[in-house]
């Protein structure tokens, strides 16, 4: 499948990929902190991160341009997707949409 | 729990560390969260981010200095540590770690507990990554150079333990 090559690629995070992933999806509905980040994976996607993982994929988004931090609320950092997040995050799941569709029509014919 | 976040690097610690002990401080203490926040620090040494490269500078009035220094980084600053380079740095610290856990769990067996023993079994995993830096940051430097640093933080890190454990003796 051909890749655009001006889009971030979330497999270059590594083992952070899953959670970056989950991370841009969780932001996909307004800004949030770590906190309700961690929640609101938990609550969709039925995992849990760890607190050295999720900010390992903070800080990766971050520094990709991904996701930025906004003015801190109280002693929480809310983050928000930037327009560069957004396109890196349509492009994931439009691939990820991509696989799932060919896994079901093989399935279906198995 | 909180107190782990000390094994972050500084650059990163003033980043995130205000947010991350936040985030700690809602969650229930347990031995997978201690493990998870480690690998995170011994990630965020072996993998700097630009976001507290950007932060690091700040704090010393430079911020303008960072695309400058990001430049020179790609254009060969610094020493060249690759994939296998990190694997062979991460295989240290964590091969080393099991390897002290099981020596420490001999010796207790062996002499019972000590505040000597306990102390310096706690910095092991540090000293481990002490030594990892002959792949990362102090790779391609002289010998001597390698020797002087990873000796010197290792008889730093070493005191300090024994310090502690002399106190709670």
């Amino acid at each position: 499948m051909a890749r655009r090559d001006d889009v971030t690629d979330l497999e270059e995070f590594g083992r952070f990929a899953e959670p970056a992933l989950l991370i841009l999806v969780s932001l996909a509905d307004g800004s949030k902190h770590g906190y309700a980040i961690t929640e609101d994976i938990a609550d969709f996607a039925g995992v849990r991160f760890g607190p050295g993982s999720l900010y390992g994929a903070i800080a990766r988004l971050e520094s990709r341009g991904l996701i930025e931090a906004l003015e801190a609320d109280d002693r929480r950092n809310p983050y928000q997707l930037t327009a560069v997040g957004e396109k890196a995050l349509r492009a994931r799941l439009a691939s990820m949409q991509a696989v799932a569709r060919v896994g079901q029509r093989r399935l279906a014919n198995a | 729990m909180t107190w782990l976040i000390k094994l972050y690097p500084p650059a990163w610690r003033r980043r995130y560390g205000r947010e991350l002990a936040e985030l700690i401080s809602t969650q229930p203490a347990s031995f997978g969260t201690a493990i998870d926040l480690v690998a995170g620090a011994v990630d965020a040494w072996l993998n700097p981010q630009s976001s507290t490269a950007a932060m690091a500078a700040d704090a010393k009035g430079a911020g303008a200095m960072v695309p400058k220094m990001l430049q020179l980084k790609c254009a060969g600053y610094g020493p060249s540590v690759t994939k296998a380079d990190n694997l062979k740095a991460v295989a240290i610290v964590i091969g080393g770690s099991l390897l002290a856990a099981l020596a420490y769990t001999w010796a207790t067996a062996r002499y019972g507990k000590d505040p000597y023993l306990e102390s310096v079994f706690f910095v092991s995993w540090l000293v481990c990554f002490i030594f990892s830096q002959h792949y990362t940051t102090l790779k391609g430097r002289p010998a001597l150079v390698q020797a002087v640093l990873i000796g010197g933080q290792t008889a730093v890190v070493t005191a300090i333990a024994l310090a502690a454990a002399w106190i709670n003796a």
